[in-house]
This record gives C-alpha cells, structure tokens and sequence, in this order.
C-alpha cells in the first residue's frame, strides 16, 4: 500500500492510497489496439535517429554573406572593357627631359641615402641595401631583429590562442623592418634609401615604357592597384600636360557605410587626429595614424592585426593598449558597421565536431575583394562619366584626366545611380 | 659584373668617397684598382654580392653599362606592358 499526502502548506492535505491490481485480476489498459504504445515507440524511434543524424552532422556547408552590390548600367562590362581599352592606347604624356632631370636628382639623393646608412654599425660595406636577404642578415647578426610583441607561450600555442600575436611578430621583408626596435636610426635610414630606390625603379620602367610620341602605355593604367599607385603619384610632376586628378576622398568610410546603410556622419581624419593625440595642431604622422586606426576599425581589424595595419602605415610601433582603446571607441561611435561585419563574420563559421570554428582568412579574403571590386567599379564609374575629359589612368580611388571635368554633377549622378544612398566625396583637382 | 666600393674615406679627381660608398666603374684607371686593392683601399666585391646603384640606373647615373631587375622589383614596382 502506497500513501501519497500533498504537500503544499496552503491547501488541506490530500491521502491517496491505492492497493495495486488485485492477484489473478486481468488489468484493462487504456490503449487495447496498442497503437498509444505503437506511437511512443515511433517517437522514441525518431528522437534516436535525430539523435545520430546530429552526432554525425554532413560538413559545414558554408554560404555567402548576402551584402549590397552596386547597381550598374546595362552593357556596363563591355562599356568597361572599351574605355579601359581606350586608356591603354591613349598612354601617358611624360616630358622626358623633366623625367631624367627628376631621375637625376633622386639618383643624387639615393647616394647620399645609402651613405648615411652605410654610417649605422649594422651596415657593413657588404650589405646590399636593394636585397632584403642582406639587410636582414646584417640585422641579425647584430642582434638587432627583435620586435616588442610579447613572444607566445606555450600554454597559447597549446590552447591555440595567440596565432595573430606571432604572425604580427614576423619579420618577413622591408615593410616588416619597422618592428625592429634596437636600431631605430637605421631602420630610418633603410626606410629613406629604399623609398628613394623604389621610386627611381618605377622612373626607370616609365622612361622604359615611353615611345617615340612621349607616351608610355600600360595595363597599368588601366585600373592599377596597390604601391605603383603611389609611385605613380611621385612621378606626377613629369606628366604633360598637367593632368586633372579626380580622387575619391576617405573612400573606405564612403564604402561600409553604404554597405552596412550607417547614417552616421562622415568621420574628419583631422577631427580624430586631435583627439587621439590631443593636440590642436596634429602632424601628419599623428594625422597618418588616425586615418590607419579608422581605416583599420571599418576593415574590422582587431588586436594584433590592427596593430600590424596601423604600424604599417606609419612605418612605427604604436602602444597596443592605447590603440585598443582608440578601436574600443570607434566601435562604440559606429554600431552599424560593427553590426555590419558581425552579420557577414557570422557565415564563416565551419563545423568542427559539436562546435563551429571561426575562419579569419576566409571572412579577410571576403572583405577584401569586396572592398577591391567595390573601389575598382567606383573608379570605372568616375571615368565612364568623364570619358569626354580624355581620362588616361584610373587607379581604384583615382582618375586622372587630360581636360578638367565639365559637368561634375553627372559623376555624382553615375555614383548614387550605382551606389544607391551612398556619401562619396570627390576631390578634384 | 664587380661593384667597387672604397675602404675608409678616399679621394680621387677631386671627388671624395665616402667608407662604403660605390666608386662608379670607369673612373678610376685599371692600375689604380689595382694599388688600391692591394693596399686594401678598394673592396671588388661581385655584382651579386651588393649590386651597383650606378649600373641599375644608367639613365640617371651616366653609367654605360646597365644592370637589369630583379623579378621581385620587375613585379611589384615597373610598369607592366
């Protein structure tokens, strides 16, 4: 005999007593087709095979973040490909004569360049300053390749924590030279030579390059990226005739904030700049680093990576704990694109057994040749509506014309045509 | 190709060249290389060991002879066709 008795304090007890089925007595079940019993054995059936399907999940198949595209104009990839075609056959005007004088008076300082490095005492008479093999053989032998990033533990490497922090700590050519910090005069000085090096290698091919007419004709011109861009830049005073510059200014911010549709306001690198030094009149290497900081927060760049990107553009160190607080924020300041990069982040994620790993080359390659397309098609827009002006090169955020821009207002109509609600900003000069 | 470079400061024609700075080739006459070399004035190091700035340049330098790029540099920093 059982004997149950309620329990709750408020309510007057309750006895239930039950005797069992009685010896020899035929029990009636409530379910005499037994299909009650045909059910639960069917649930519990399926609640098993749901339970190995999940224990033996397929692989992670991964899917594209869904972002913004921008909206071009029929027959927009053959009118590309004719005006590209166009600017290759055109080629740049260059006075050869400034050419050389120009040459002649950066050669003259790349002397004087490898002089003063040659005076540090890492700089034997048999280091080739050109080779980076040599330059770093004489760093360490010196000693003198040791960088401020605090080394991985062991107990990192086993937690697999810590990846970026050794990745940032490398030394793997002359834009990693920075981070030696023993001989901070020469890498000033490794840095003066090799600008100057590399500025006469691209002279040299220019003057290569041009023909009897006083042109030179590249694919180059044609959509270019990267450091010949710069280079280029440093050569523009050997151009004939004058060219327009059309540039898009702070094109990054323009960018993700029509991709992740922010109506915060355009940020002002100078504005920044002041607070994050604190001075009323910020040099340009404080101006450098705000507009790498911004630029580093909109790629969603984060510790290590941010310092590397940021150390990058100033070619120096930078307090990793003030520049965390400085990402910390721009964050806080810009919750949409924060918003933004989680929502696309949160598709490169593969399954790795009961749990989903993050994959951060898969999300930067993404972000990368988002950003890449993105820039290229806003500089083919550019020089698609000023195809009248002569454009003879256009880079990712430049377009350089042979006559200035008649009707600027059809640029900016080709720009929110495409980009529907975006804030870009030409500078033209 | 050799590269010559001075050892210590050295003066020749009335142009002084610095400890480790290139003596463009053709300015000084064979047999002063060689006193030089011998009296460890003048290092003659091969064009792979340090390349010679006036040879990789010869359009800015004056330099008749030419030195072409590497792949690296021909890459990353010339004008492709």
């Amino acid at each position: 005999m059982v004997t149950v008795k309620g329990l709750m304090s408020n309510h007057e007890r309750v006895s239930t007593t039950s005797y069992g089925v009685p010896l020899g007595a035929q029990v009636t079940l409530p379910d005499p087709d037994g299909k009650i019993a045909a059910a639960l054995s069917r649930e519990a059936a399926e609640r098993d095979l749901a339970m190995i399907r999940a224990m033996n999940a397929p692989a992670w198949q991964p899917t594209e973040p869904e972002v913004r595209a921008p909206i071009f104009p029929d027959n927009w990839q053959e009118l590309v490909a004719q005006l590209d075609q166009d600017i290759v056959e055109r080629g740049v005007g260059v006075d050869r004569k400034k050419l050389v004088a120009l040459g002649q008076e950066r050669f003259a300082r790349l002397l004087e360049a490898d002089g003063e490095a040659r005076n540090e005492r890492v700089i034997g008479t048999k280091t080739d300053l050109t080779s980076w093999p040599s330059v770093q053989f004489a760093f360490a032998t010196a000693s003198a390749l040791a960088t401020g990033v605090p080394r991985r533990k062991t107990s990192e490497a086993y937690a697999g924590v810590g990846d970026e922090r050794e990745q940032a700590a490398q030394i793997l050519g002359f834009g990693d030279l920075w981070k030696a910090i023993q001989e901070p005069r020469a890498v000033r000085a490794i840095y003066k030579f090799r600008d100057t090096l590399e500025d006469l290698v691209f002279g040299r091919s220019l003057l290569e390059r041009l023909n009897k007419n006083g042109r030179a004709r590249s694919s180059f011109f044609a959509g270019g990226s990267g450091q010949r861009v710069d280079l280029f830049r440093s050569w523009l005073s050997v151009l004939q005739p004058p060219l327009v510059s059309i540039e898009v200014v702070n094109p990054l911010w323009s960018l993700f904030q029509w991709a992740a549709q922010d109506k915060a306001p355009p940020v002002d690198s100078l504005s920044l700049a002041q607070e994050f030094s604190g001075l009323r009149a910020p040099s340009l290497r404080e101006l450098k680093l705000a507009q790498a900081v911004l630029n580093g927060v909109l790629l969603n760049l984060d510790d290590w990576t941010l310092w590397d990107y940021c150390g990058r553009c100033i070619r120096a160190s930078v307090d990793h704990a003030l520049l965390m607080s400085w990402r910390r924020e721009l964050v806080k300041r810009y919750p949409v694109v924060t918003a933004f990069h989680r929502h696309v982040a949160s598709c490169f994620y593969r399954r790795e057994g009961d749990h989903l790993r993050f994959q951060p080359r898969r999300y930067r390659l993404f972000i990368d040749r988002m950003v890449s397309d993105s820039l290229a098609a806003v500089s083919a827009l550019v020089a698609v509506a000023v195809a009248d002006c002569k454009p003879v090169a256009r880079f990712q955020t430049w377009v350089f014309t042979e006559q200035p821009p008649t009707a600027i207002a059809e640029i900016y109509a080709a720009l929110a045509r495409a980009f529907p609600g975006a804030r870009f900003q030409l500078d033209i000069k | 190709m050799k590269t010559l470079i001075a050892r210590g400061h050295r003066e020749f024609a009335g142009v002084t060249y610095h400890h480790g700075s290139e003596i463009p080739s053709g300015v000084l006459p064979p047999e002063i290389v060689d006193k030089w070399i011998d009296w460890r004035w003048l290092d003659e190091l091969n064009g792979t060991e340090r390349r010679s700035l006036y040879r990789m340049f010869p359009a800015f330098s004056g330099c008749n002879e030419s030195e072409s790029l590497t792949s690296d540099e021909l890459d990353e920093l010339t004008l492709p066709a």
